[in-house]
């Protein structure tokens, strides 16, 4: 007895289109793995945070920190980079929108809004990397 | 790295052992990767008490922990092996098998773990919510010296502190004592899952039905691409969807052979999913509710079986209890604010919507038409699916489930429908897929009385 065989005409109408879905998505797969094979020619792996690293030598000592921006973080590009922050930043807490902290991180469009926030905030900047980014700590 | 799954495979494999004792209802290769899931179930439950008792991480405690565990377990299952140590050499050449199409299947599988890994390479980290919530979560369990219970407090709301910790826990237990760094653990774990996907459906399926269709569903999963995809974007969507397909074989083979054994084992998949995603604890209501209406009138004639289910079952669950209870805030997506005054308010629109993006998601070119055959070989086989016993528990649960997850999107006032569809529709339904390509396969080959498992 061969029981693989499909006994009903359902279960072979069943097994040829499952199998040539197979066969479709063998061959569909090329298409993700060349379009991988080009991005890998211009970047070697993919880049999340790049605009914070380094950063974390910085702040691993402090358990929270501030999170300012002048922007909308319910925008989708900026709700991003707060996650690319705090990814990069972990295990430190970046608390967002509250500034009673030693140190508090700028991510401003604007650079005139981060002096300006920090002269009301009587801090100093302590680190500025080449994104931008300051990282300020209040007297 | 490898052999933190090497240890949790060994403490799975002694456990379904204690369970089985002489009469294993399941094939060796099959037990043996439901014995790598049940172990890292339990290595992940080991890590979560090794914090709640010391706040931080000491891979050394988690390590104190498994080791007492396997002790027991070796000391549980030490009469099992003493009787049949002469058979492991037949059980492990049954497993290797040294049959053509068995070699071509498993040459299948490691090319497809190459092509696997090849996709992986276009997004290392995964997708948003691996770095803005798993491994984020990884990462402060790891390298916090503040008690983890910071998670659920002071993370951004993005964070989703109410999700359950399976996946971060997992990924701290694989790390271990590694000094490598932390970002190819969740990597490979999800390329793991990724492929032991597919391999479960084709084993699952295979304890049921015939090798070549069987084979063809494992392919069927394992080949799509955006299958792939999303598999690998480091969420716990791949857990779940592989804890749900070990559910569903252990329904199917629980109803089957109505054995104590089969049924506690089948309470210990439904309570580790519980700890994965908050969907996974409906899931557990739905397979639970579902299996017991299965008995129907016969359920008290059965109450020694269900005793060993909801016991396994309540075991499980404990950890995700005490972390719902103690630890994580209230859920704000799922039914908030259910007052009648709301209901009142109830936009009907919302269901149009919710649809509306349903069919475009099922019918999206992304899919490889997957969803389209499937539903429709579904439908043709609606009779037997409706009146075979074990068929109709597990469709029912799709239809149960599909109006519960109607019903979550359509009263939630939080956040926009249409955001909330577009972020999570094509994550809920691909958790769904395995388990629907074995409950159609299962539904056109099996036959009633089908003696492949005995």
């Amino acid at each position: 007895m061969k029981p693989y065989l499909p006994k009903t005409r359902l279960q072979y109408l069943f097994l040829i289109c499952f199998s040539t879905i197979v066969i479709t998505n063998s061959v569909v797969l090329i298409q993700p793995m060349k379009r991988i094979y080009t991005y890998k020619k211009v970047v070697t792996h993919q880049i999340i945070g790049h605009q914070f690293a380094g950063l974390e030598e910085y702040t691993k000592k402090e358990p929270i920190i501030g999170y300012y921006s002048d922007t909308d973080l319910q925008d989708k590009k900026q709700g991003k980079l707060l996650a690319h922050a705090q990814y990069i930043l972990a295990p430190t807490i970046l608390d967002v929108g509250n500034l009673d902290h030693k140190y508090i991180l700028f991510v401003c469009e604007d650079e005139r809004h981060v002096w300006q926030k920090m002269k009301e905030l009587n801090a100093m900047p302590y680190l500025r990397n080449e994104f931008g980014m300051i990282l300020a700590e209040r007297k | 790295m490898y052999l933190n799954h090497f240890i949790s495979l060994v403490l799975g494999f002694l456990t379904l052992t204690i369970i089985y004792k002489d009469r294993p209802s399941l094939k060796p290769a099959l037990t043996l990767l439901l014995s790598w899931g049940v172990g890292l179930g339990i290595s992940v439950y080991l890590t979560f008490l090794s914090f709640i008792l010391f706040k931080t991480f000491h891979p050394e405690k988690i390590y104190l922990f498994h080791g007492i565990l396997f002790l027991g377990l070796f000391l549980g299952a030490f009469p099992t092996y003493k009787r049949h140590f002469k058979r492991i050499p037949h059980i492990l050449f049954e497993t290797i098998n040294q049959r053509l199409f068995d070699a071509l299947t498993w040459i299948f599988w490691t090319i497809l773990l190459c092509l696997t890994y090849m996709v992986t390479e276009g997004h290392t980290f995964g997708e948003w919510d691996a770095w803005g919530m798993w491994n984020l979560k990884t990462k402060f369990l790891l390298l916090s010296a503040q008690p983890f219970e910071d998670i659920f407090h002071n993370l951004h709301w993005h964070t989703h502190p109410d999700y359950p910790l399976f996946l971060p826990f997992l990924n701290t237990w694989v790390y271990g004592l590694s000094s490598t760094d932390l970002h190819p653990i969740p990597l490979y774990t999800a390329i793991i899952f990724t492929l032991a996907c597919g391999i479960l459906l084709y084993l699952g399926l295979l304890q049921f039905i015939p090798k070549i269709p069987a084979f063809i569903a494992g392919a069927l999963l394992a080949t799509n691409p955006f299958f792939g995809y999303q598999a690998t974007a480091q969420y716990a969507d791949v857990q779940i969807g592989f804890y749900l397909l070990a559910g569903f074989i252990l329904m199917v083979d629980s109803l089957s052979t109505k054995k104590p054994q089969s049924f506690f084992l089948f309470g210990i998949i439904l309570g580790f999913m519980t700890f994965i995603k908050n969907e996974g604890i409906l899931m557990m209501l739905f397979l639970t509710g579902l299996t017991l209406l299965s008995f129907g009138k016969e359920v008290f004639q059965h109450k020694r079986v269900l005793l060993w289910f909801f016991l396994a079952l309540g075991l499980t669950f404990i950890p995700t209890l005490y972390f719902k209870t103690f630890l994580a805030p209230p859920n704000d997506d799922i039914l908030p604010n259910f007052a009648w005054s709301n209901l009142r308010h109830y936009r009907f629109m919302n269901l149009q919507i919710f649809f509306t993006s349903t069919f475009q998601e099922l019918t999206h070119k992304k899919w490889c038409w997957i969803w389209i055959f499937s539903l429709s070989a579904l439908l043709l086989n609606l009779p037997k699916l409706i009146f075979e016993e074990k068929c109709r528990g597990l469709f029912l649960f799709f239809v149960i489930y599909f109006f519960a997850i109607a019903a979550i999107y359509t009263t939630n006032t939080n956040i926009s429908i249409s955001w909330w569809l577009e972020s999570s529709l094509a994550r809920i339904i691909f958790s769904l897929l395995p388990s629907l390509l074995f409950l159609i396969f299962y539904s056109y080959w099996h036959k009633p009385k089908n003696l492949n498992h005995l």
